[in-house]
């Protein structure tokens, strides 16, 4: 007969707590986990409104007080917060024969209680790394702050059985800075689910809720900071306007909103520019279906989910060749792909997308297909097992 | 009852910040001449480095352990992450180190510790994580409080010190501490049970293994442990 693991999964955000991608890939995998047969505890912190214990669709899901501890700063808090999940993590560990248990942790932010943990109960550690410190401060590890992070996510990696990433551009990252061998890496993808943007709706009268219908709607989601490029598509904007009429919808916040909107209003196109802040799960998957192209500039991109949601809602994606989004977006096969950081490069591929109908029907096809192939949650869970397995083997095989 | 114990601590000569360091010390030397199995882990000193020191004092007593002598092993650790903002986030990694290194003394005694003593806040979150997955006691032992040391400052570092304090106070099966002053700062400010509060001045070994054997026959006593 065979047994299936049980695994406690450290995540900072699960939902209905969202503050960055890992809550949405957390419970994707977990619920895709559960339905294989996997018992999946997800240990995370408390939200209002959310109960300490509850069980969503097989998924066991523990929570704890991130505040029972007051703390002076960001750092200290991730830590603090720490012992309330060790101590949840230990009470689960404590329930289960240790042969079949696996210790899986996301980013940095859990490592401090995945690694305890993995030592006072000698269950394996597997850890799953979205982003680096050193990617997100492109490099430069200024502060003391940034170099602590960098080292805890060094720590984790050494620490851990095996890491996944979900790129192989992160792959690589990961492995050159962290000096560690290939062969204890695996790449399994983000995902997404396309029957999330299926939904039957009044398109047109929707649409114009956000651009006229002479106007090409395109589209930018994301966090509005530097490492995403939005300041590159404000840039490109009087070049694309000079060929033809469109509305520019920026969905997101960040710390460049401020300058984006000054620039817009300086370059006289704020009646082109529409900034509409964080939009709801819903109203944003309407939006990737009504707009005719979507930009994704980053100048850094470990994975680049927002392209896989706009090829789930088949719409046209012009992406920077950079990172992750690389992977994605294979130029002229499914969707268009342009030079990081240059507005000119990125107005003629938005320009290319919006004049080339007949090619976009084969993008929108190709991409379509490549979401089902390659980002289905499903497969992803089914590979996230076989990893699973294999530690859970190697751990059987060697004394600790 | 021979009894095997987990010494936390920051500070063991040859590194020294403040007196903890000779306390601790006279207490390990103490205890291992009466019998007990004292396992120190604490902080490496630049001098020493990481590693091993098994009966610092008599080399090959080890030996002795079949007659029922007591034995002193000293374990040093570094910080695994060596870039830090401030002591709470160094103490923060630090104590998973020692998490580290004495699960790994708990599986080679085959879970045979009968007690864990964390000396200052600095070692509260380790000894509260042994307890939550191994099932050991701990005892607290204070040499002076955060709201002693800050003059009641409420800077947000302090507070956060003085709740892990807190914490560590309500979990503990024992308090040690070294004045009855101490003893009623602690049942005024951090309402601390009195039955729990043990005043030790010094930390005399004989007196401090009567509190261990006293929570160690407790923890046996009770069903399910």
């Amino acid at each position: 007969m065979v047994s299936f693991p049980e695994v406690v999964m450290l995540s900072w955000e699960f939902p209905p707590r969202i503050i960055g991608g890992i809550s949405s890939h957390v419970y994707n995998l977990s619920l895709q986990l559960a339905r294989l047969g996997v018992g999946v505890h997800v240990v995370t912190c408390s939200f209002p409104g959310a109960p300490d214990r509850e069980e969503i669709h097989g998924i066991k899901v523990y929570r704890t007080d991130p505040y029972a501890i007051p703390a002076p700063d960001f750092p200290s808090w991730v830590f603090l917060m720490n012992l309330g999940l060790q101590r949840l993590g230990a009470e689960i560990l404590r329930r289960f024969p240790k042969e079949r248990t696996i210790i899986h942790s996301h980013d940095w932010l859990t490592a401090k209680a995945a690694i305890g943990l993995k030592h006072l109960h000698r269950c394996p550690l597997l850890a799953t790394i979205h982003s680096t410190e050193y990617g997100r401060q492109r490099g430069l590890l200024s502060s003391d702050e940034n170099r602590m992070i960098h080292q805890t996510e060094y720590w984790l990696s050494f620490e851990a059985w095996r890491i996944i990433c979900c790129s192989l551009y992160m792959t690589e990252e990961v492995r050159r800075l962290f000096g560690l061998p290939e062969d204890k890496l695996d790449v399994i993808p983000n995902g997404v689910n396309p029957e999330d943007f299926q939904e039957s709706f009044d398109t047109r009268s929707f649409r114009e809720r956000f651009a006229k219908p002479e106007e090409a709607l395109i589209l930018y989601v994301g966090r509005l900071v530097y490492e995403k490029g939005c300041h590159v598509l404000m840039e490109a904007i009087p070049r694309i306007l000079h060929h033809m009429d469109a509305k520019f919808v920026f969905v997101g916040e960040g710390y460049m909103r401020e300058s984006l909107e000054s620039d817009a209003r300086r370059r006289n196109l704020y009646e082109k520019v529409f900034f509409t802040g964080f939009l709801e799960g819903s109203i944003l998957r309407r939006l990737y279906r009504v707009a005719d192209v979507c930009v994704i500039p980053s100048l850094y991109e470990p994975f680049g989910i927002t392209a896989l949601e706009a090829m789930a809602a088949k719409c046209i994606v012009v992406a920077s060749a950079t990172g992750g989004l690389r992977e994605i977006v294979e130029d002229g096969r499914t969707g268009i792909g342009v030079p990081p950081g240059d507005p000119e490069a990125l107005a003629q591929g938005i320009i290319r997308a919006l004049r080339d109908r007949k090619q976009n029907e084969m993008l929108r096809k190709n991409a379509f297909m490549k979401v089902l192939d390659r980002y289905d949650w499903g497969k992803i869970a089914k590979a996230t097992l076989e990893v699973y397995r294999r530690i859970l083997q190697e751990r059987r095989e060697i004394p600790w | 009852m021979m009894l095997r114990i987990l010494l936390l601590t920051w500070e063991y000569p040859p590194r020294i910040v403040g007196e903890i360091a000779f306390a601790v010390r006279d207490l390990s030397e103490g205890l291992r001449k009466l019998g007990v199995e004292t396992i120190v882990v604490t902080l490496a000193d630049s001098s020493i480095g990481l590693g091993l020191e098994e009966d610092s004092e008599d080399s090959g007593k080890g030996k002795e352990k079949g007659k029922g002598k007591g034995s002193l092993q000293i374990i040093r650790v570094g910080n695994p992450v060596g870039n830090h903002i401030h002591i709470l986030t160094w103490d923060m990694t630090l104590m998973t180190e020692f998490e580290r290194v004495s699960g790994d003394v708990y599986y080679r005694y085959h879970g045979k510790i009968d007690l864990v003593d964390a000396h200052e806040w600095l070692c509260i979150t380790a000894a509260l994580n042994l307890q939550n997955s191994l099932g050991l006691p701990f005892v607290f032992s204070i040499h002076s409080t955060e709201l002693q040391r800050s003059r009641g400052a409420r800077e947000p570092l302090s507070q956060s010190i003085r709740s892990i304090e807190a914490m560590g106070l309500q979990e503990a099966s024992g308090v040690i501490v070294r004045s009855q002053e101490k003893k009623t700062h602690l049942i005024t400010e951090y309402g601390v049970p009195p039955e729990k509060i043990y005043v030790i001045d010094p930390f005399r070994a004989e007196e401090v293994l009567r509190i261990y054997s006293s929570i160690a026959t407790r923890r046996m006593e009770k069903p399910g442990s």
